[in-house]
């Protein structure tokens, strides 16, 4: 067994093995798969909460990988948004050093997040200009 | 206007998300489905081989007591289930509960068809170049309990 917290040292060698022998596509096809197949707690709490299905998955999420973060939502305004200081799937893998961060890893939080929300109504947008430092932004806005 | 606010640090969580157990399930059952069992064990040797090799280094240096330690720790974080019976050369894992296995059913899901390989290709590999060599004696797939061998070469 692999533990559950060597996970994202799995994950991130799981991309490198697919980039080199298939190509980048056969990373992005990985992503979409997980999307559809991993990430349907979120896509269920949206659709019955709304807005606030983020709020709700985020929070289990988010504590339990114990990220330092900052999480905002108002509903009124139907605005999610998450400041990452620290990501800790970044973070571990920057930690690991006779380990190699594959060179596009934040980019997977953009293509499976965005494939739940957008056809359900949201807008979703990531800041990964920071993510060499392991922090980032999400924003989820109704349309 | 009303605002909901979190602020966490790392600090006030303890890193564990047992729902990676289904995201690496999934993973090897994609690997499978699209390029075959040898890529599986392809991805967990070249992912045992960089990752675990301090642990390799460790067995070199330390012996069989070096994995017993990262067995025991594993396991206890992970709330599983294992007996160990441990000599210098020999040492016997009795898997009796597979915390993987037990998450993965608990949402739902259904292990693959090559997750014993996150075993079976991962201790193999971990083994390489040291004394000593790995036998899974056998494997249940419904609950992952396993018996595993790990001695010296002959």
């Amino acid at each position: 067994m692999i533990s559950c917290t060597d996970f994202i040292l799995a994950y991130n060698e799981f991309f490198k093995f697919l980039h080199e022998r298939y190509g980048k596509k056969a990373v992005i096809d990985f992503w979409n798969y997980l999307s559809d197949k991993y990430l349907t707690d979120l896509r269920k709490l949206v659709k019955k909460h709304g807005i606030k299905g983020c709020w709700i998955y985020w929070s289990k999420t988010l504590n339990e990988e114990a990220a330092n973060f900052t999480m905002e939502l108002i509903e009124e305004k139907n605005q999610f948004k998450i400041t990452m200081h620290h990501c800790p799937s970044k973070s571990r893998l920057l930690k690991t050093k006779h380990i190699e961060p594959y060179h596009d890893y934040c980019k997977h939080c953009d293509v499976l997040y965005r494939r739940i929300l957008e056809p359900l109504g949201f807008e979703y947008t990531i800041d990964l200009s920071k993510s060499n430092k392991a922090r980032c932004k999400i924003v989820v806005r109704q349309k | 206007m009303k605002k909901l606010l979190m602020r966490r640090k790392a600090s006030d969580n303890i890193y564990y998300h047992p729902d990676f157990h289904s995201a690496l399930n999934i993973a090897i059952d994609y690997l499978e489905k699209n390029h075959g069992k040898s890529a599986v064990k392809e991805y967990l040797q070249q992912f045992a081989s960089s990752y675990y090799n301090p642990l390799t280094e460790s067995i070199r240096k330390q012996g069989l007591s070096a994995l017993k330690k990262y067995l025991k720790d594993l396991y206890k974080k992970e709330n599983g289930d294992i007996d160990i019976v441990y000599s210098k050369d020999a040492m016997t894992v009795l898997i009796k509960r597979c915390p993987a296995i037990l998450h993965i059913k608990k949402k739902g899901g259904r292990p693959a068809k090559s997750f014993s390989e996150t075993t079976k290709t991962v201790y193999e590999t971990i083994l390489e170049g040291t004394e000593y060599e790995f036998k899974m004696l056998n494997y249940d797939k419904k609950t992952g309990r396993a018996l595993l061998t790990f001695r010296r070469k002959k």
